[in-house]
């Protein structure tokens, strides 16, 4: 029996979570499960970026793609009332072949770079992790100031932006 | 890493002015009429920020250090002639584009305060963008712009058209930037740092037969769509139309010239200091790209009735015309300053054009080209300076449009190349065939018969922005020496000669 590692263990077992729920994902018919399904899968790819020493890009995949993304749909959702109650039919008739193709092209490129490195890990996994978080939050106050300074101001300009064009303006608002 | 303030002035006033704009705005009730405009009015505060922004850009342009070139945050931009001109092209656009602005707002409610400072944000970003000498800044100011004007375009909320154009630029922007990016990373997997500098002289350093030609191409190809979406090319122009139409007059102004602008800047500074002779040639690729661009620009804009539509169609035409340019930099010393001679030239052309169309539209509250028949009774002064501005922006003597053509094509021949040749010759087909449409709203102007005898009257304001475009238009044509040799001193960049 082939021993595997402690990291071997966890990478399939995250696997299984990812393509499990990212294949209920595009079959269950409650757009609303859906989403909840969709949330779990991004959480495991998170763990995937933790089981690669990626911690600070783990817990951005956390904040932004469960924190924000998934919580905005599921926002939008329940506005739209009719839409978490009814069935939809996920399958497509006409077109069902089409993504074929690009699935086996990116599983013959996947191959290939398998095939070229023998089988070997592409990640140097011995390699001792160093948190990134405080790398990269150096970086953002010494190369990277303006660039991250810029992107705050950005931020303003988007939220002054959004709250602008979503208000609704009454006849007697001074604004 | 460090940074001197001085040499970053005109953004820092401009972040500060922003800010205190959007202050301001809190202070103004939208449907405040413009002739009540006090100095501590949006209006007057962002006419104040661009002005001192201005000022201190070209206090830069002829210091020793800046004409040597200087980077500044450890390469993230580069304080340089070309940067320093390019700044002050944009920034004497949104000054434009303000008094355009109050005009074309005072008989609609809307966030005033708001757009002001959304305007000076996007010139911040603007002027960013045409110092960026990093992959992630040039990313970041032009995303910033782009979101910016999605939405400065959505401003009117109430008008379907402005939504439709505000999606329109949106999901084509959204595209082009993704692709955009994915192309950066292509350099980024290939020289591991986002330095354009550190990224030129990983890929001069290839040996030339093991140099990995077809990912730098295909790299470069996927940038141009993020860059050529900004400087409305073909084949990525589809956007301008519909969102030139539906958004604002002023914003429309504004993406015509100070985006455009800025958009050259980058496509300019990427392709002189990254892409050198040899690392890859890209002069067929922009000759393909002129041609199309131009042609493409020309022939849609004959059909068009609304004059920001047709405006919109001879502003792709005319980012064809400065491709010519751009595809001549690397055989054509005379191509780098013929292209920003252009560039100026069109910026006193293209806004004097669109003040006139906003002072019309806010009047008769229409873009039909056939509104502006018997302009030349109805307000004889505007009908005068926008014959100038079509005269211009055709190419055609007595406008300075004539001079900056005159450079473009001069640069291309000098070249000496066939296939330049050939462009310039299609160039010139091009001009002939723009003089139709352009004309067309002259004869409106000048020998159709109006709906009625009311004149229109320009306020005093807009009357004097113009003349002041009308008379710079003219002067460039008569006297163009000092502005060739603003240009000429202006074409150079901190890394890399052309």
């Amino acid at each position: 029996m082939p021993t595997i590692t402690l990291q071997q263990f966890m990478f399939g077992a995250i696997a299984l979570v990812i393509l499990g729920s990212a294949i209920l994902v595009a079959t269950l018919r409650n757009i609303f499960h859906c989403l909840l399904f969709l949330a779990l899968s991004f959480l495991g790819v998170a763990g995937v970026y933790l089981l690669l020493s990626a911690d600070f890009l783990a817990a951005v995949q956390v904040l932004v793609y469960i924190g924000a993304i998934t919580v905005l749909m599921m926002f939008a959702l329940m506005m739209t009332h009719r839409v978490m109650t009814t069935d939809i039919s996920q399958s497509l008739t006409q077109w069902w072949l089409a993504p074929l193709p690009i699935a086996l092209g990116i599983f013959a490129v996947l191959f290939r770079v398998y095939v070229r490195h023998g089988g070997q890990a592409l990640v140097d996994t011995k390699h001792h992790a160093v948190p990134t978080t405080g790398i990269i939050g150096q970086a953002l106050l010494t190369r990277y100031m303006l660039p991250f300074e810029l992107a705050s101001i950005l931020l303003l300009v988007a939220m002054v932006g959004a709250i602008i064009l979503a208000k609704e303006d009454k006849s007697d608002d001074p604004a | 890493m460090s940074f001197n303030p001085f040499y970053i002035l005109p953004e820092l006033i401009l972040t500060a002015g922003g800010i205190l704009v959007l202050l301001a705005g809190l202070s103004t009730r939208k449907w405040e009429a413009p002739g009540k405009i006090k100095p501590y009015s949006p209006e007057a505060l962002a006419l104040l920020t661009l002005t001192g922004a201005l000022a201190s850009s070209l206090a830069l342009l002829w210091r020793p250090e800046v004409v040597k070139g200087v980077s500044q945050f450890g390469d993230m931009i580069a304080v340089d002639p070309m940067a320093v001109f390019f700044k002050i092209v944009v920034l004497a656009c949104s000054i434009f584009v303000v008094f355009l602005a109050a005009d074309y707002f005072q008989g609609i409610r809307v966030h005033r305060g708001e757009f002001y400072a959304l305007l000076i944000f996007a010139t911040l970003a603007a002027s960013f963008l045409s110092a960026a000498t990093d992959l992630i800044m040039i990313y970041l100011s032009l995303e910033f712009l782009s979101i910016t004007s999605y939405v400065l375009v959505g401003w009117l909320k109430q008008d379907p058209r402005s939504n439709e154009a505000s999606v329109k630029y949106f999901l084509y922007g959204a595209v082009a930037a993704a692709v955009m990016v994915y192309g950066m990373s292509i350099f980024y997997g290939l020289a591991a740092t986002t330095d354009i500098a550190a990224i030129h002289s990983k890929l001069v350093s290839y040996p030339p037969d093991g140099s990995p030609t077809h990912i730098i191409f295909l790299g470069l190809l996927m940038m141009m769509v993020g860059f050529g979406f900004k400087i409305s090319m073909a084949p990525f122009h589809q956007w301008a139309p519909d969102t030139y139409e539906g958004a604002p007059t002023p914003v429309t102004a504004f993406l015509s010239v100070a985006s455009k602008a800025a958009g050259f800047a980058v496509v300019l500074r990427v392709l002189v200091s990254v892409f050198t002779p040899g690392v890859v040639d890209w002069t067929p690729m922009i000759v393909a790209l002129s041609g199309l661009t131009m042609t493409v620009g020309n022939l849609t804009a004959l059909p068009q009735c609304n004059i920001k539509r047709m405006l919109a169609y001879s502003s792709i035409a005319q980012a064809g015309y400065l491709l010519l340019g751009v595809a001549a930099l690397r055989l054509s010393p005379l191509a780098l300053p013929a292209v920003m001679l252009y560039l100026f030239i069109y910026l006193f052309m293209n806004m004097g054009a669109f003040a006139v169309v906003t002072m019309v539209s806010a009047r008769l509250n229409s873009d039909d080209i056939r509104e502006y028949s018997g302009l030349a009774k109805r307000s004889p002064a505007s009908a005068v300076a926008m014959a100038i501005f079509m005269l211009s922006l055709a190419g055609i003597p007595p406008a300075a449009g004539f001079v900056g053509k005159f450079y473009l094509f001069a640069a291309a021949l000098q070249s000496g190349d066939k296939t330049l040749l050939y462009l310039a010759i299609l160039a010139i087909a091009n001009t002939v065939i723009s003089v139709y449409y352009y004309m067309n709203v002259v004869r409106y102007m000048y020998f159709a018969k109006p709906k009625s005898d009311t004149p229109l009257k320009p306020s005093f304001a807009m009357n004097m922005v113009v003349g002041f475009a009308a008379a710079a238009t003219i002067i460039m044509l008569i006297s163009p020496e000092p502005f060739i040799q603003m240009a000429k001193h202006s074409a150079a960049l901190l890394t890399g000669t052309p």
